[in-house]
């Protein structure tokens, strides 16, 4: 970990602390097989103050999954060992099997046109939206926000 | 040639400091020799699926580093790859020399940066 992510999850904890954990914490997991763009969406996640975790592929995404839940999961469509579709259809059956009724929000994060992808509907983990890795870093930094601040929305109304 | 964009590194910098703008110039440094044996070892003819999901992969590693014309032509033979259209040798050679000047302008900046 860099000095400079390690400073975020510090400042997330410490925000997190000084609001007496009024203030839930956004858990999101990026499943993304190319590094430089789980490492952008990283980053991202540390600025809005989000507890991020990364997985690699499916198979490590299905690990995580199981140990904890995520409000939101920012998925790559085109991944070589476990497709994006593959992996959100093993996420809805393991939360089943595991007898949870926990909800994530999904985003598509990929380097392909949304027209280009195939995205199911109706899934227990319903796709909310998508971001597109071929824009600028300002651009991918607002379009991760607006899905925090869509969380974050829906745990002031519930609260 | 200039490759990377220097409004798009600001940018990376804003985003995730100097940190985020050397994890990723590291992870393409790391990655450029697989790249070009792999793009080596390519048969235009035999390969064309292949050609097409590295030229996707391409696309997207260049891009998040601002080397836009790599990116742009990474996203033209992935599309024409797509299509079902006949690629050229000239269309892989054009890849390796990106990636050949990117390596440079890359490790130049690492350099000035340091």
């Amino acid at each position: 970990m860099t000095p400079r992510l390690f400073l975020f999850e510090t400042l997330g904890l410490l925000s997190y602390l000084y609001m007496g954990g009024r203030l839930k914490t956004i858990k999101a997991l990026v499943i993304d097989d190319d590094e430089n763009s789980r490492l952008m969406a990283q980053y991202c996640m540390f600025q809005l103050n989000c507890d991020c975790d990364t997985a690699s592929g499916g198979e490590d995404a299905l690990a995580l999954v199981a140990k904890r839940h995520y409000d939101l999961i920012f998925v790559d469509w085109n991944m070589p060992k476990m497709s994006g579709r593959e992996t959100l259809q093993k996420t809805e059956d393991l939360i089943r099997q595991l007898g949870r009724h926990d909800k994530s929000h999904v985003v598509v994060y990929s380097g392909l046109p949304m027209s280009h992808l195939n995205i199911p509907q109706g899934y227990h983990v319903p796709v909310s939206g998508y971001i597109s890795k071929h824009v600028s870093p300002h651009k991918q930094l607002t379009a991760f926000k607006k899905y925090i601040d869509l969380v974050r929305k829906e745990y002031k109304e519930a609260a | 040639m200039n490759l990377m964009s220097s409004e798009h590194i600001q940018q990376l910098l804003e985003v995730g400091g100097p940190e985020l703008v050397s994890e990723l110039i590291s992870i393409f440094l790391k990655e450029a020799p697989g790249h070009i044996d792999r793009l080596r070892s390519f048969d235009v003819n035999k390969h064309q699926k292949e050609i097409g999901e590295f030229a996707h992969k391409m696309k997207s590693s260049s891009a998040s580093l601002g080397l836009i014309s790599m990116s742009k032509h990474c996203a033209s033979i992935e599309k024409k790859a797509r299509a079902g259209q006949t690629l050229q040798n000239a269309d892989i050679s054009q890849i390796l020399d990106y990636i050949n000047e990117a390596q440079n302008e890359l490790e130049q900046y690492l350099r000035k940066t340091a």
